[in-house]
């Protein structure tokens, strides 16, 4: 019975918050707005195409970038628990793994991946 | 009273959002408004109460500024500011005065408006879609393309060349004539991928009037007070910097130049060189502005004032000035030529302007037909920086970023009342 009640109260609380929300909405006498009311200001000039378009998003290259050295980082905390038993060699593993990366980032450098173009 | 009464009598006790459109011989008083206590200029109609349609406008301007206001959330009102009659949009009262006129004028309507002492204006242009949005099926709904139809009348945009093997699109977009960080009356037709600048013209129609013009105006016809040359001079730069503040962002250092420009004195060098060095220690301007706005090596700089010394050429009309001579006058250059010059070498002639006003005594300079305007040479006959500037838009923008555009084309400085025809210019 705890159960119904706590949910009758939700539901009622529901029905007067979406109550409430709807009469804050229509009281300041809403009306539709006209054609030119609802085109986006472009400094007073009309347009010609529809705004929905395809285009480079640039950051692209450093997206992937950060997800190759984000997937590091996680990797990196098992090989802390592994680097206590196994100390020098562990490190040593680590190290190479990353100056693979590294590798991978100054190629990326020299193709001139991080210029904002 | 009721509680709609109530908020309304609140919020005309506010700020008013004022949106200008500035027309011939009003870019200065309308910056000078930004200094009126109660009313905040806006960059958008989307967040004004009130149209402020200041100076003269041109007949083709009535469609741009209609649109403008029909953009304006409602309540609405519109005011003209010395704006002659007939005028191009009906207008709820038109000011003829000064600054403190209008300042009341605005804050007396805004209240009107939002009292219901009168009723906020209904839309101007006619409620009509460009083309009705309707595919094939009953609910017009499928048919050719994503969306099966032209969404709100308009076709989607245009296919790019090929990049990284994507196929893109390209947005041809018209921003101006009252695009904020433009100059009043500069339209631009863009073609757009993302913020890149893709292909550029500018528009051809005229839509601010010619400028009554002002103290160098008239020293192309008579010998000028070298004090009265220096101290205009003075003060177009320093609201030219405020201008560029305001585009950075940087509003409170903007508003001090407007203070400056409205009550600096011959002689006082001091305060400009603590706004300058307040800019800065910014740090801000300098970083958007460096490298931002270079001009092609083969590009014509003669006769372009600062433009031109900001990139090396140490030529001035005032060098070969008696009256000049006598005062010690040289050049300041840069060398740099890119936008952060081009502020650099304004904030420096600011300060060299003062200078000489302060020493010039009763000394004349020019009057034969040619003078050094803070803008570039003008002569009597011939096109003026403000026609090659324009000219030169699209071979100098093509390719850039927008937030460069507008920035290089603020650090132009362009007047458009003294742009003859935009696109028929050398």
């Amino acid at each position: 019975m705890v159960g119904i009640g706590a949910a009758l109260v939700v539901f009622v609380a529901a029905v007067l918050t979406v109550g409430a929300a709807q009469w804050v909405w229509s009281a300041p006498g809403e009306r539709d707005l006209t054609v030119p009311e609802r085109v986006p200001f472009a400094g007073g000039a009309e347009p010609e195409f529809h705004a929905w378009n395809r285009f480079h998003i640039r950051y692209y290259a450093m997206a992937l970038l950060f997800l190759a050295f984000d997937m590091e980082m996680v990797f990196m905390y098992p090989w802390a628990v592994v680097f206590v038993r196994e100390g020098l060699l562990a490190l040593i593993e680590m190290l190479m793994f990353i100056l693979i990366l590294v590798v991978g980032m100054v190629y990326a450098w020299r193709e001139k991946s991080f210029e904002w173009s | 009273m009721e509680l709609k009464e109530r908020l309304a009598h609140l919020a005309k006790t506010g700020d008013v959002p004022v949106f200008a459109v500035v027309g011939s011989g009003h870019r200065s008083p309308v910056r000078r408004l930004r200094l009126s206590d109660g009313i905040n200029l806006v960059a958008s109609p989307r967040h004004a109460a009130v149209l402020l349609v200041a100076g003269t406008l041109t007949e083709a301007a009535t469609e741009t500024v209609s649109r403008v206001h029909d953009q304006m959330a409602g309540p609405r009102v519109t005011v003209g500011w010395n704006h002659p009659e007939p005028s191009i949009v009906p207008l709820a009262e038109n000011v003829v005065g000064g600054v403190p006129d209008v300042t009341a004028a605005i804050r007396q309507q805004f209240a009107n408006v939002l009292t219901g002492t009168i009723p906020g204006e209904p839309p101007l242009l006619p409620n009509v879609d460009p083309v009705e949005w309707r595919g094939v099926g009953p609910y017009g709904h499928g048919g050719a393309g994503m969306t099966g139809g032209n969404p709100y009348g308009r076709p989607l945009p245009l296919r790019a060349p090929a990049r990284d093997t994507l196929e893109l699109d390209q947005l041809p977009i018209t921003i101006g004539p009252w695009f904020a960080g433009f100059p009043p009356g500069l339209a631009l037709r863009v073609l757009l991928q993302g913020d890149v600048v893709q292909g550029l013209e500018v528009d051809s129609t005229r839509f601010v009037s010619d400028g009554p013009g002002g103290v160098f105006e008239r020293a192309l016809r008579e010998p000028t007070l070298i004090r009265d040359l220096e101290m205009d001079r003075a003060r177009h730069h320093l609201e030219w910097m405020a201008d560029a503040l305001l585009i950075c962002g940087v509003d409170r250092l903007a508003l001090r130049a407007d203070r400056l420009a409205s009550t600096i004195e011959a002689g006082d060098v001091q305060r400009v060189d603590r706004l300058i060095a307040s800019v800065r220690r910014s740090l801000l301007r300098p970083m958007t502005m460096r490298g931002v706005g270079v001009l092609p090596p083969d590009v014509d700089l003669t006769g372009l004032g600062p433009v031109a010394r900001a990139a090396g050429v140490a030529e001035d009309a005032r060098a070969a000035e008696d009256g000049y001579d006598d005062l010690g006058f040289t050049p300041v250059t840069h060398t740099a030529g890119d936008a952060w010059a081009r502020f650099s070498q304004r904030a420096q002639e600011t300060t060299q302007a003062i200078d000489l006003a302060g020493r010039a005594g009763n000394r004349l300079a020019f009057g034969s037909g040619a003078v050094e305007a803070p803008d570039g040479l003008h002569r009597a006959e011939g096109s003026r920086p403000a026609d090659r500037f324009v000219a030169m838009l699209e071979v100098v923008l093509n390719g850039e970023e927008w937030g460069d555009l507008v920035t290089t084309i603020q650090s132009f400085d362009i007047d458009m009342e003294s742009v003859s025809a935009p696109k028929d210019v050398p």
